[in-house]
């Protein structure tokens, strides 16, 4: 189940020829382009190293490019003006919180963002079953649970853009479920959600789509609607020989990627759609 | 740019809450030990001498607490996690560089002096003890009083460029390129005089360099690098990166 509903959609974040490197040797984004629309979830993959944090780096203002142009709701990321860090949240992989309470990060951070919703930051935190844990001190959560607070507040924040590096990473198996269900919640068509993540099958039913980089850009943006239309994910046991655009071995048979010729929609198997996005472009 | 992406005082006032949040332990750290180690060295003093020099203690702990705290500001900095959770939370350059200075400056002045007073109360109990007097040292009415605030402004401004710029031990790093920049700088002083003093031998006039004997410390122009390093530390602020 997407989040979208049916809205009229602009661009809200343009990169236009984006370039970047940490060395003078090696460039890590060559000309990337990129163009988000409001109001969808898009989920950005990429193999270990490809820059997928990097990219959300800069498009939060925390690291400049070298080139290229970026506008985030017409601002420049790099200026990190408040009206622009009060329309996003970035939840990184590695975070550390304060050493204060819960309900004292309510108090000092929810302030600085005008539709923080605190009925729902309060619920959310319910459904991961930490409302009873509201006085107690962050640095006393485990690593799970302070992400979980994390989530609850960017979800309940209001702002416009989410930027989620690994959102699943360290919570566990009830919660993960939790999290697609809030995500679904919290989506609005004014927001637009970025998941960067290694874990596909956490957030498959969530995103709307599907966004790989590699090699330093942008290789696939598609809808997942679009994907579902367009091709074909199947086990079979044994291989055809005809008709396959990628095939991967798996217990007992094969998994392929095929033309949807009939049309109709079908379920995608992200993880292969990405190998053979890949594949196609090495 | 709008007028309320530079300075908004509500915006200003929660961001104060946060670093008053974040800075109170510190600077309570800092005062305490401040406060801890001038006692026991009155003590010492006391048993030596009936004679205190409480003015010596003020400004030796002044300059040495305020510049730790100054070397400890921006303490988000420190690891890149925190770093990111600072230059994202919703306020501008401008008003996070204010709210440090406003604490590690005038914040940090107005707690030093409620710590001095506590160590005045503590070191006159004590040498009440062994019958001795204490004098009792009027801050506000010493003629450096206001003449040692602004020269300690300027070294925590430099210390401030410093706790921006360096991620690891800003305090160390700093205190290790002031050192050095001195050391050159006296060089090139030592140097210059010595030319001076050479081409006076062959000349009937006094060179200029030697009639201004005007000690650099009281110039107006020393306390004009104040404001300079904080814009200095307003850039560094505006161009940090994770």
């Amino acid at each position: 189940m997407q989040c979208t509903t049916n809205l009229t959609h602009y661009i809200m974040i343009t990169l236009k020829n984006i370039n970047f490197s940490y060395s003078k040797t090696k460039k890590l984004f060559k000309d990337l382009s990129w163009e988000i629309e409001n109001g969808f979830v898009y989920g950005l993959l990429g193999k270990n190293g490809a820059g997928k944090t990097t990219l959300m780096k800069i498009l939060s203002g925390l690291l400049y490019p070298d080139g290229g142009f970026i506008s985030v709701d017409g601002f420049e990321p790099a200026k990190r003006y408040p009206s622009f860090l009060s329309k996003f949240i970035m939840i990184p992989e590695e975070f550390s919180l304060p050493s204060i309470t819960i309900n004292n990060y309510e108090k000092i951070y929810a302030p600085f963002y005008a539709n923080f919703n605190h009925s729902a930051f309060n619920k959310y935190l319910e459904e991961f079953e930490l409302a009873d844990l509201k006085h107690y001190n962050l640095n006393n959560l485990s690593y799970g649970q302070k992400k979980k607070v994390l989530i609850s507040f960017a979800f309940a924040s209001g702002t416009e853009i989410l930027i989620l590096d690994e959102p699943t990473n360290g919570l566990d198996i009830p919660s993960k479920s939790i999290f697609r269900k809030l995500c679904i919640e919290a989506m609005n068509t004014n927001r637009t959600f970025i998941i960067s993540t290694h874990q596909v099958k956490d957030v498959e039913r969530i995103i709307d789509r599907i966004t790989i980089i590699d090699n330093g850009n942008i290789i696939s943006d598609e809808k997942t609607e679009d994907i579902s239309l367009k091709y074909s994910f199947r086990f079979v046991e044994k291989l055809p020989e005809t008709g396959v655009l990628y095939s991967e071995k798996s217990l007992g048979g094969h998994k392929i990627m095929t033309i949807n010729v009939d049309k109709n929609p079908s379920a995608i198997d992200i993880e292969l759609y990405f190998n053979a996005i890949i594949k196609q472009n090495s | 740019m709008k007028t309320n992406d530079f300075f908004c005082i509500k915006r200003f006032k929660l961001l104060m809450k946060r670093e008053f949040h974040s800075m109170k332990k510190g600077l309570l750290i800092t005062l305490g030990a401040t406060v801890g180690v001038m006692f026991l060295i009155s003590i010492f003093i006391s048993g030596i001498t009936p004679h205190i020099n409480l003015s010596g203690f003020y400004y030796a702990g002044l300059y040495i607490s305020g510049i730790i705290v100054a070397g400890t500001a921006f303490s988000d900095f420190r690891k890149k996690e925190t770093s990111m959770m600072y230059l994202t939370l919703p306020a501008s350059t401008f008003e996070k560089l204010k709210s440090q200075l406003l604490l590690v400056s005038v914040g940090f002045i107005i707690f030093y002096i409620v710590a001095f007073y506590l160590f005045w109360v503590l070191i006159a109990l004590w040498r009440l003890i062994l019958n001795l007097e204490t004098p009792f040292f009027n801050i506000f009415m010493d003629q450096n009083f206001l003449q040692s605030i602004l020269k300690l402004w300027f070294w925590q401004s430099l210390f401030i460029i410093g706790s921006i710029t360096f991620t690891k031990s800003p305090l160390i790093k700093t205190m290790t390129l002031i050192f050095t920049v001195l050391v050159i700088l006296g060089l090139f002083v030592l140097f210059l005089m010595t030319k001076i003093t050479f081409d006076q031998m062959h000349s009937t006039s006094l060179p200029i360099a030697m009639s201004y004997n005007k000690n650099i410390f009281d110039s107006w122009l020393f306390y004009l690098l104040i404001p300079i390093s904080w814009i200095i530390a307003y850039f560094k602020l505006k161009e940090k990166e994770v």
